[in-house]
């Protein structure tokens, strides 16, 4: 006696729905995850660089007439976003892993610098207001831009930071 | 009737094809996952970055306006264009200041969506020792 088999359409079809729904799924679950994580990071970053900004330009810092001697907060204003040229300079004479140190950010690497609103270095005591390397070849750098006043001129704090 | 229904099983064969709830449901369900990861995934596009940058470059910019005595003199030409020169390209304000004898609101015509602005506010003292606010709204243009 002959059998027959019969292989119906719908469950060939849920068959291949299934199939691709699971695999659209994978997908979009690894490339969210992979996403996710490098937000949390970029938000960790952001943060980071936002605060740090905040007490550049909103504190004296700590003690409040401080010294690349006897930093242990740094702030680089007289009074809120008027900035001193006397922190200024102060932290020009700070080390790169001091002030690291400093701003709690010891896993991280940074690059900061003062320019007024055509892109030219501002100038303290002398000299040019830059600290680190700029990070040319890092794949996710968080830049942030604050803007003070520096004696009668105004000026942009430009901070990035990346791990 | 009959006709009708001998032409078609000429062209289609004696087939039938049924097309059962349970399929429909399950392709329902399947566009709804698939919209859900799409919505998910547009989402974790969106960078916090430009938003926190917005904001605190709105709260320098009118800091700045008010310790060079600009918001003070409530001289709307002069903001204006003090914003326009410290503003970084793409960056759009509009603001509105409110002192008790007066008030300036910069918006006029203009249109935004306030749900994709940051917006803030700073309390100072004009020229006549009256206190006064200045609301502020910033975005990407």
């Amino acid at each position: 006696m002959g059998k027959g088999q019969i292989v119906s359409l719908d469950l060939i079809l849920s068959i291949v729905v299934f199939i691709l729904l699971i695999g659209g799924i994978i997908a979009f679950w690894n490339i969210y995850i992979l996403r996710f994580n490098a937000n949390i990071k970029q938000e960790e970053l952001a943060l980071k660089a936002t605060k740090i900004t905040d007490l550049f330009v909103e504190s004296q810092g700590v003690p409040t007439g401080w010294n690349e001697t006897n930093v242990q907060v740094i702030g680089l204003v007289d009074r809120d976003r008027r900035l001193s040229s006397n922190k200024l300079a102060s932290l020009l004479n700070v080390t790169y892993a001091q002030i690291k140190t400093s701003l709690n950010i010891d896993a991280n690497e940074f690059y900061f610098r003062v320019v007024d609103l055509n892109g030219a270095l501002v100038k303290a005591k002398g000299n040019f207001v830059e600290v680190g390397n700029s990070s040319l070849d890092v794949e996710q750098v968080i830049e942030m831009r604050r803007f003070a006043l520096y004696g009668n001129q105004k000026v942009v704090l430009e901070f990035s930071i990346w791990e | 009737m009959v006709t009708k229904r001998l032409s078609l099983s000429f062209r289609f064969g004696n087939k039938g094809m049924i097309f059962l709830l349970d399929s429909v449901i399950a392709l329902f369900i399947v566009f709804i996952i698939l919209a859900i990861s799409i919505f998910f995934l547009s989402r974790s596009e969106q960078s916090p970055v430009s938003e926190l940058q917005a904001s605190r470059i709105a709260n320098d910019v009118f800091a700045i306006l008010d310790y060079r005595g600009l918001l003070g003199n409530f001289d709307a030409n002069e903001i204006t264009s003090e914003l326009n020169a410290i503003l970084p390209v793409g960056y759009v304000v509009e603001y509105k200041i409110e002192c008790p004898n007066r008030v300036y609101d910069s918006r006029g015509s203009s249109t935004f969506s306030e749900e994709s602005a940051f917006s803030g506010e700073r309390v100072f003292v004009d020229t006549k020792f009256n206190k006064c606010i200045a609301r502020y709204w910033v975005w990407l243009s």
